[in-house]
């Protein structure tokens, strides 16, 4: 009997309630890493779009100033007008300051240091020089503008370690995940996609699983804390020969695989020495 | 409306807040402060999180394989992407449109394949409709439950596909699909009911053909 009311939902008949319930027994389970390879071809593609659409208004502009400007060229007075201009524009005004736009966030790298012993550095993040007739530093509070920082570089260390998974480590395969990471106002990770794959659906897998628990200090911007995407590079390596040469774990009787190799670079780029 | 010190209680306070004062067609958007740094437009990264395993169960619903609804999510994906500016926030919301590029790719490519003429969902392609189960016995059983009703479900007419692909694949209740279609909520139960009653014949029709082949073999 079928519910002629207006409902919420549909009441099924009893007649199709097996097969109502087969229906939504359906799971539909998606590749790990689909989302993340569509995201990425989703943002070259809007790139592709961006760089299309601004060619026809560029071009126009550029036709119209050189029109006037051939235009102008003609015209006596307007001639004149146009070498005044030129003369205005060579000597500096004060103007009033423009507020700086809106700088665009560079991508932190940051990976985990390379030896579990060794003393962690700590990245420092680039400075953004604004651009010219922006505020004055002075009169901004807390002008400068920061990028995320982590609050606990040992326990993400650790949970990196702990996540890796055993298989993996056991066959000697490693790889260098890049996370894209978005850092709300309070520090903590809200979306984790990864940026570029390391080919190992599994290490991808571990990394996005234990980005959720990273934490921050968060991103500022005129002394306020924002939210920001962050990039963040994961490095998974197995070490099987240990840096002693023996192949085999220091303190362990047995063979067992030691924690991955995680290695750790400043945002230029460089490994520190 | 800020306050002065942030926790994540009062983060997710100001978040409720700036919903309400900015509320929009798709309760479901996430307010997020800022913009993205990633490239994407703001609102369609948002879309893309909220929206997209609906997006994907539609149409993993009417196709044969995870690959190829991988690919015609995609190509939604794309399509909406060239189209955010045409895009009508008082038209539709998000989910709508989104869901309406899809109903368009899906059909686009069922018609390719009718062209090819393989239409057929084979039993190597649904393991992934298949939750965990005990035993391996009772995943081949649902896996062919499943095949059988996928393909019962690519014989009936497009109406009864899509209101299916709606509420099975995509998830909707009554609401969401009285929404979507703009029809009413009775409209939806009626178009429901005849479609799993068609489902349920055209099933029941291939496994007695099933039966008779088996029978003749």
């Amino acid at each position: 009997m079928i519910d002629r009311s207006d409902s919420r939902d549909f009441v099924v008949p009893s007649e199709f309630s097996a097969l109502d319930a087969e229906l939504s027994s359906i799971h539909y389970e998606e590749r790990p890493s689909f989302a993340p390879e569509l995201e990425a071809e989703l943002l070259r593609e809007w790139r592709t779009v961006r760089s299309e659409r601004h060619w026809p208004v560029r071009q126009l502009v550029a036709a119209g100033i050189v029109g006037l400007f051939l235009g102008g060229l003609g015209v006596p007075s307007a001639r004149a007008a146009l070498v005044r201009l030129a003369d205005l524009m060579r000597t500096p005004v004060q103007e009033s300051p423009v507020p700086a736009t809106q700088p665009v966030v560079p991508a932190l790298h940051a990976e985990v240091p390379s030896t579990v012993d060794a003393e962690p550095v700590k990245p420092t993040p680039p400075r953004v020089t604004p651009p010219e007739g922006a505020i004055p530093e002075s009169t901004r509070q807390g002008s400068e503008v920061t990028f995320p920082e982590l609050r606990d570089r040992a326990k993400i260390e650790k949970a990196i370690r702990d996540n890796y998974p055993m298989d993996l480590q056991t066959h000697g395969i490693g790889g260098t995940v890049r996370l894209l990471l978005w850092v709300d106002s309070l520090g903590a990770v809200d979306v984790a996609n990864v940026g570029k794959a390391s080919g190992v659906p599994e290490l991808d897998r571990a990394a996005v699983q234990v980005a959720p628990s990273f934490e921050f200090v968060p991103a500022r911007r005129y002394g306020k804390a924002v939210g920001t995407w962050v990039e963040f590079d994961v490095r998974f390596r197995p070490r099987w020969s240990g840096e002693e040469g023996s192949g085999i774990p220091n303190g362990s009787a047995t063979n067992r695989p030691r924690p991955p190799d995680l290695q750790v670079t400043d945002p230029g780029g460089h490994v520190p020495s | 409306m800020r306050p002065s010190r942030v926790t994540r209680n009062d983060e997710a306070s100001y978040i409720r807040a700036m919903r309400k004062r900015h509320p929009t067609p798709d309760s479901g958007t996430r307010f997020v402060p800022g913009r993205s740094a990633s490239g994407l437009p703001q609102d369609f990264e948002v879309w893309f999180q909220e929206h997209r395993n609906a997006v994907y169960r539609y149409i993993r619903f009417r196709v044969a394989t995870r690959e190829v609804a991988e690919d015609v999510t995609s190509e939604v994906f794309l399509k909406a992407l060239r189209s955010l500016h045409r895009y009508d926030a008082s038209r539709a919301s998000p989910r709508t449109w989104l869901l309406r590029i899809a109903r368009n790719a899906v059909t686009d490519h069922l018609r390719a394949l009718k062209r090819r003429g393989s239409l057929h969902v084979s039993l190597d392609r649904v393991p992934d409709l298949v939750a965990d189960v005990p035993s391996q016995e009772e995943r081949l059983i649902r896996e062919e439950r499943i095949q059988r009703l996928l393909n019962g479900s690519q014989t009936l007419r497009k109406a009864d596909q899509e209101i299916l692909s709606l509420r099975y694949g995509s998830g909707l209740d009554n609401r969401e699909i009285a929404e979507h279609l703009e029809i009413s909520n009775n409209a939806v139960a009626v178009r429901l009911h005849r479609a799993l009653a068609r489902l349920k014949a055209a099933v029941d029709r291939n496994d007695i053909e099933q039966m008779m082949w088996d029978d003749d073999r």
